[in-house]
């Protein structure tokens, strides 16, 4: 069953391919990318753990048929340890990283299918592309292999936002790939810094090699490479400076896609920042900068949430300001912060995905996404505004949700690794996000119906209801049991520590 | 003048220069004195977490920060101004934090 590790990044590739070809299709369109989106958070529970090496060339050390004929100053040295093919890991921690974003996954195209009687072949082969790159990101073992996942899925974002046909998207996807042309070219310097320090672009070899002497870990080119790596991860994942520019691009995406979108970012930010620890684990001063890029992340995302009028700006920016939480786990770097950050990660890709499609309940009925021209909206939906409440309480941390537990793990973490600052941050920034939802709940649904808006409740499509329940029922039940969770990160964190 | 008086004032005179249309409620002042203290709540948490590299650092950082926080306060609105849709801001911030990274990285070296 090893085969289907590869399936989860093939499977979505052939299927966007095909979904292309048949552009204008409607129907088999509708019918083949259901299909495959149902089929997506079903391959990981199946799949079995451990590496697949891409044609099929293990390590010399575990191919005993191979090691037979080759000289004996090969077998005895570190060489036989090291990886020759692409190699994909997939452990417990990727079975529920990749479910969930299958579980999104799934929702959005569903969503999307719903919504339209014409599908574009275009825009679902844009959403399956985008899902293959951040599977890839999250099993990658291979460093490059991962920088080009990340530009497909940097390409394949802009893709989406291009064709959501709102005003200004243009724009805003121009601008996210030219500062993404800074960002990704870093990156990949970073990756060429540490294949000429070490001459290999396997995770896992390199991190043997820097572990047993090999290499000398103080040479200062691993400073460099780690600041770099670091620059493309803050594109990545949408920390600052690119905070403003990722919740612009959440704002200018339909809604299914922006809970997708987000989705992405998230799974990045987890890949990608764990890759930085393993690799770079030994540098306090690398701790420190994920640290302060996540203080500043939740701080200027969710004040400048808070200020806003506009309520597609709004929770794009609470979308990222609380990536800041994920930051500060790994950073701290104990089990209980990793496991704490991790978690966090899981719940904040369903709730965020869960509001992304609440507050597009809003648009259908409406068409306005300024607070200040909104109001009296329950009256028409209670039953939206109702799991709309639930959500925005969910992602303040209130219990007895899934986000309360992961944030309550990593104030917990915090203290204990000696940092209560951090602990009160965490804290007041959680009060702050309940009253900028709050803020935009009241304004949007509780206060007076201004005179003249047009409510067309009835627009809402079935699909994004079911879509925000299954989304809530998940969140409870990880609110209820986080060892459902929790207990699958421990293999990552092993060969963390 | 009260200090919410002050602060409605400078809200006000920062929108007209930036030519803001969004009216000045009691929700948008509510909010920018949210994320005044915010911000500033944060900034001195951050320093006092300096504290575990040098404790004089941490106290020159805090008056320093203090100084430029009494100096240039209502920060949020100011911040809310540099963080626009513009590609100019954008790209500016982008090449300065990849500018203080990479120094602070290479300057840091591997024991700090």
């Amino acid at each position: 069953m090893k085969s289907l590790i590869a399936l989860m990044v093939i499977l979505p590739i052939l299927c966007g391919l095909l979904l292309n070809l048949l552009h204008k299709k409607d129907r088999t369109i509708k019918i083949l990318a259901l299909t495959v989106a149902i089929i997506l958070p079903i391959i990981p529970l199946i799949a079995s753990y451990g590496a697949y090496y891409f044609g099929g060339y293990p390590p010399i050390a575990e191919n005993p048929t191979i090691a037979e004929y080759l000289p004996a100053y090969i077998t005895r040295s570190y060489l036989v340890k090291f990886h020759p093919a692409i190699t994909y890991i997939f452990n417990s921690a990727q079975r529920i990283f990749i479910f969930i974003l299958g579980i999104v996954a799934f929702l959005a195209i569903f969503t999307s299918l719903n919504e339209v009687k014409k599908p574009s072949g275009v825009y679902s082969f844009l959403m399956f592309m985008a899902t293959a790159a951040v599977t890839a990101i999250v099993l990658a073992d291979d460093i490059f292999n991962l920088y080009v996942f990340f530009e497909i899925a940097a390409i394949s974002q802009a893709g989406i936002i291009l064709s959501s046909n709102i005003k200004g998207s243009y724009k805003m996807a121009l601008r996210y790939l030219f500062l993404g042309g800074v960002a990704a070219p870093m990156l990949l310097l970073g990756v060429a810094l540490l294949l000429g320090a070490i001459g290999n672009v396997n995770i896992s070899d390199m991190i043997f090699a820097m572990r047993n002497g090999l290499i000398d870990q103080g040479n200062p080119i691993f400073l460099t490479a780690a600041g770099l790596i670091i620059f493309g991860w803050l594109y990545g994942s949408g920390l600052p400076p690119f905070h403003t520019i990722k919740s612009g691009l959440y704002s200018k995406a339909l809604p299914h896609a922006a809970s997708l979108i987000q989705a992405f970012s998230v799974f990045t930010l987890v890949a990608l920042g764990i890759i930085i620890l393993r690799l770079f684990y030994y540098i306090p001063v690398v701790r420190w900068a994920i640290i302060i890029f996540s203080i500043a992340g939740m701080a200027l995302g969710i004040s400048m949430a808070i200020m806003q009028t506009d309520f597609k700006r709004l929770i794009g920016f609470l979308a990222v300001g609380e990536l800041g939480y994920i930051g500060i786990g790994l950073g701290l770097g104990t089990t209980m912060s990793i496991t704490a950050g991790l978690f966090q990660a899981v719940n904040e890709a369903l709730v965020t995905a869960c509001l992304f499609l609440g507050f597009g309940t809003i648009l259908y009925q409406t068409g306005i996404s300024e607070i200040d021209k909104l109001g009296g909206l329950l009256k028409y939906r209670p039953g939206v505004a109702g799991l709309m409440i639930l959500a925005g309480f969910i992602m303040a941390g209130i219990p007895p949700f899934n986000v309360f537990q992961s944030k309550l793990m990593l104030i917990e973490s915090a203290i204990s690794a000696g940092f209560p600052e951090l602990a009160i941050i965490m804290i007041l920034l959680s009060i702050v996000t309940f009253m900028t939802f709050m803020k935009a709940y009241y304004s949007i649904y509780l206060k007076p119906e201004p005179r003249g808006l047009e409510v067309k409740a009835e627009r809402i499509p079935s699909s994004t209801i079911f879509s925000m329940i299954i989304l809530l029922v998940i969140c409870t039940i990880l609110g209820i049991l986080p060892q459902l969770a929790t207990s699958q990160f421990g293999s990552i964190i092993h060969g963390l520590l | 003048m009260t200090l919410y008086d002050a602060i409605i004032e400078k809200v006000r005179e920062i929108e007209k220069k930036t030519r803001m249309e969004a009216r000045v409620t009691n929700i948008s002042v509510s909010a920018v004195l949210t994320a005044e203290l915010t911000i500033v709540s944060t900034i001195l948490l951050v320093i006092l977490m300096i504290r575990k590299l040098d404790v004089y650092i941490m106290v020159l950082f805090l008056l320093l920060v203090g100084f430029m926080l009494f100096s240039m306060t209502p920060i949020a609105v100011i911040l809310r101004r540099e963080q626009t849709d513009s590609f100019y801001k954008m790209i500016f911030y982008v090449i300065l934090t990849f500018g203080v990274l990479i120094t602070l990285l290479y300057w840091g070296n591997i024991n700090v």
